[in-house]
């Protein structure tokens, strides 16, 4: 009697206490990445993944970048962690991690908007101002484990997840943005160079074609 | 003798535990119940606050990221001549397992940036003919990342869900976007279309500058592909 009263009151106490987040159904998943025992990742391919589900969905996107520079950086996010709300999250407090990783951010020009005027033997190139072309990319390998104070048995500890980490690491990469649109030496030098590769064209066709212009480029502005 | 005597107290002493507990929280409900009865609630407001009690105050929520903090070191500038000309970006779910048995998974969405050198671009002419061949070296995957922000995770098995998986996946995802795109000839031929086509926006009005009589190729090194 006491062993079926104490299971259904945990029953009903698991039924009201936990926190379900229950997702759809995975799809399918076309790879599969195997973790031994050392956590070795090992990638084999998936034998028991229904080939009817929906195919990973891909967009294309014709761009027309010409990149010229690669800043790299290393960053280290510190960020902080709320304490919880619900009985779970009792006594939690406010709880501070660390991510130090790599990134780099790739400058250049939108080429799709460069234009030619020529009026008489002056050659007028106007080009874009240089800007960061894409995302700034984490780079995977660099991504140290987190740091984070350890566990106590005697507290209710905020738990950090791995959600979280890369939360903070895109977050941080918004300084990496900014540290780079206050620099107007990068983006100086980033038009430049593509200044340079647009002279290496003309060059050229200058060279086999013995025409030559006075070539004037031209900032065009936003 | 022993074993048992000290199963039994710690039997004891869960249900306690779990009684005490059960107790407590029928004590709030009871609170709350009564409260609204005397706000005089209508039944729907009611089951909204019962429901966001229950969900706020009783199951809860996670905390939030707050107040991230960072000041990034440049530590190297690269001079770097990519031409790119098509962006495939992937949206996937990369598997985990350990021993064999699915332990977590990560949808992610991932980017493919393909283009060329733009330093390999040369124009040879062929007087007799009146043709201007731009010839382009064949595009290759410039870039493959990941975007973190995308990262959600499933996990099987709740244990995974550390701060150092959580640093791993995006090189595991990183793997899985190369794996899958590496041998994709359908990117590699619409990146050689799309590339055509820039090159012929970007560069044929300087072509016609100094060869206004003249017709113009768009050709591959290496391929037999002809304008």
């Amino acid at each position: 009697m006491k062993r079926l009263l104490s299971l259904f009151i945990m029953f009903s106490l698991l039924m009201t206490l936990s926190s379900c987040t229950r997702n759809e159904s995975i799809g399918n998943s076309s790879s599969d990445q195997t973790t031994d025992e050392k956590g070795v990742v090992e990638t084999e391919e998936s034998t028991d993944v229904d080939e009817s589900y929906l195919p990973d969905e891909f967009r294309i996107q014709q761009i027309c970048e010409l990149a010229t520079v690669e800043c790299y950086y290393n960053n280290v996010a510190v960020a902080t962690k709320e304490p919880g709300s619900g009985l779970s999250h009792w006594m939690e407090e406010d709880t501070e991690f660390w991510v130090e990783y790599s990134a780099t951010a790739t400058l250049g020009v939108d080429a799709s908007r460069i234009t030619i005027d020529r009026r008489g033997n002056d050659l007028y190139i106007y080009m874009p101002p240089a800007m960061i072309l894409g995302d700034i990319v984490i780079d995977p390998e660099s991504v140290d484990d987190p740091i984070y104070r350890p566990d106590e048995a005697l507290r209710n500890d905020v738990e950090i997840t791995s959600s979280d980490v890369n939360e903070a690491m895109d977050t941080a990469n918004e300084d990496i943005r900014e540290l780079i649109l206050a620099d107007p030496y990068l983006l100086e030098s980033a038009y430049l160079q593509a200044q340079s590769v647009i002279q290496q064209y003309i060059d050229q066709l200058s060279y086999i074609s013995g025409i030559t212009y006075e070539v004037h480029f031209e900032s065009l502005t936003e | 003798m022993l074993i048992f005597g000290q199963k039994k107290r710690s039997h004891g002493l869960l249900i306690g535990v779990i009684i005490t507990v059960t107790v407590i929280a029928m004590a709030f409900i009871i609170i709350f119940v009564i409260k609204s009865v005397n706000q005089r609630k209508n039944a729907s407001d009611v089951m909204d606050d019962a429901r966001s009690f229950l969900e706020n105050d009783l199951i809860g929520h996670e905390g939030d990221i707050v107040n991230v903090d960072s000041a990034p070191n440049l530590n190297e500038i690269i001079p770097t001549w990519d031409l790119r000309v098509l962006k495939y970006h992937y949206n996937s779910i990369c598997t985990v397992r350990e021993n064999h048995h699915r332990v977590y998974y990560i949808n992610y969405e991932g980017t493919v940036d393909l283009g060329i050198d733009s330093r390999e671009i040369s124009f040879d002419e062929d007087d007799e003919n009146k043709i201007i061949t731009i010839k382009l070296p064949d595009v290759q995957i410039i870039q493959s990342y990941v975007d973190t922000a995308s990262l959600r995770f499933i996990f099987i098995d709740d244990s995974y869900d550390t701060p150092e998986n959580g640093a791993e996946a995006l090189s595991l995802c990183q793997e899985d976007l190369i794996r899958k795109t590496g041998d994709d000839q359908n990117m590699l031929n619409m990146a050689r279309t799309s590339c055509r086509q820039v090159v012929e926006a970007m560069l044929v009005p300087f072509v016609e500058l100094y060869y206004p009589d003249y017709t113009y190729i768009i050709e591959f090194r290496g391929l037999s592909e002809v304008d």
